[in-house]
């Protein structure tokens, strides 16, 4: 019987363990994800803004043509939906990582019997023995975590299994959104890197050499802004991807282990 | 428009605006240059246009995702969250408990000795 209890013990243990490694590793992804709206929408800015430049001349000052790459209303959307999945990923973390810090360390450190008082107390025979009493309350704390946990497997499985297709489809359209993001963030490097370079042709008399190399060295810029902002879509989409993969696996893995138990 | 005939369309820009790209930087004459500047400025505002489009077109299912995560899914985890506080709750008593005894203890060794 006891032994059944320390493997129970033991398998949720594991378990509570990969759902905390999944929430820790799953809350900065959605961090990046949401600051890459901000970053294609500032690139997206910056193009708007070299074409008012560029449209100055013929057409005047039309500041309201700046747009956002995403309308308010479709932005709120998405912040919604990544602050709903970040409150989920948090409440995971709370759940299995919050006994970490309930041992009974501080009881035992307190009031740790010292040579003197360890001897004293051995020439008493009816006296309460101090080290017997810490290490009996160290083995039930151990019991109450093996309580807490199995409670938090039972309780939270259920949970994982219902959340998964929410989870899966928020972040299909995550990705779906940063292979759009990446589109317009391409075109919109593209442009403000021929515009750079119109603005360095069409000035070029009037450009003393400082100047000229100061220029120039802006499409260098430019340039190495893009491989940046490129790479780093590109990494938030696979970080996407794995987040849902892996919140799946918790959960197929949680079956298969349970099947191999059984 | 359908969501696949914008992914084509945004899909037939891109192409378009990077060969414009590639033909911008073979070509040194000016007059040229600013044709092709017309002709991508002209391409990225489709490009805007097509991808606010395609943003758009999920907000729906973003906003229904969201909700149904906040309605279902939250309150539960809030739910396990206030029962696993009850546990250590529990278990912090236990620990004072412990505390105090054992200090307890040590107090009746001293008393032992004093008598």
């Amino acid at each position: 019987m006891l032994l059944v209890f320390l493997l129970t013990g033991c398998a949720t243990s594991k378990w509570t363990a990969k759902v905390n490694s999944f929430s820790t590793a799953s809350a900065p992804t959605l961090t990046t994800v949401n600051d890459e709206y901000t970053n294609a929408n500032n690139i997206h800015i910056m193009e708007e803004e070299a074409k008012l430049v560029d449209k100055y001349a013929v057409s005047g000052y039309h500041p309201n043509e700046i747009t956002n790459i995403i309308p308010d209303a479709d932005l709120k959307a998405r912040l919604a939906a990544i602050s709903a999945l970040k409150s989920y990923i948090t409440g995971l973390d709370a759940l299995t990582s919050g006994k970490a810090t309930t041992s009974l360390e501080t009881g035992t450190k307190a009031t740790t019997p010292t040579s003197s008082s360890s001897s004293m107390s051995a020439t008493t025979s009816w006296a309460l023995n101090s080290q017997e009493l810490g290490l009996a309350f160290q083995g039930l704390d151990q019991v109450m975590s093996v309580v807490l946990q199995a409670k938090v497997k039972k309780d939270l499985a259920p949970v994982l299994i219902q959340a998964d297709p929410y989870v899966q489809q928020i972040c299909t359209l995550l990705n779906a959104d940063l292979a759009t993001l990446k589109t317009q963030q391409d075109a919109d490097y593209q442009v403000v890197l021929m515009e750079q370079s119109q603005f360095i042709e069409k000035n070029k008399a009037n450009l003393n050499p400082v100047e000229m190399r100061t220029e120039v060295l802006k499409l260098v810029q430019i340039n190495q802004d893009e491989n940046t902002a490129d790479k780093n879509i590109v990494s938030a989409q696979t970080a996407i991807k794995k987040l849902a993969t892996d919140h799946h696996n918790l959960i197929t893995g949680d079956v298969n282990s349970t099947k191999k138990v059984k | 428009m359908t969501q696949d005939k914008i992914a084509s369309a945004l899909s037939a820009a891109q192409t378009s605006l990077n060969s414009i790209n590639a033909s911008y930087w073979k070509t040194t004459d000016e007059k040229l240059h600013q044709s092709l500047i017309d002709l991508a400025l002209y391409t990225n505002d489709l490009i805007t246009g097509l991808s606010q489009q395609d943003l758009s077109s999920n907000t729906a299912e973003f906003t229904s995702a969201s909700a149904l995560v906040t309605k279902n899914i939250l309150p539960k985890i809030k739910s396990i969250q206030n029962q696993v506080n009850t546990i250590v709750a529990v278990d912090n008593d236990l620990k004072q408990a412990a505390s105090d005894m054992m200090k307890l203890a040590s107090s009746l060794s001293f008393l032992q000795v004093d008598l």
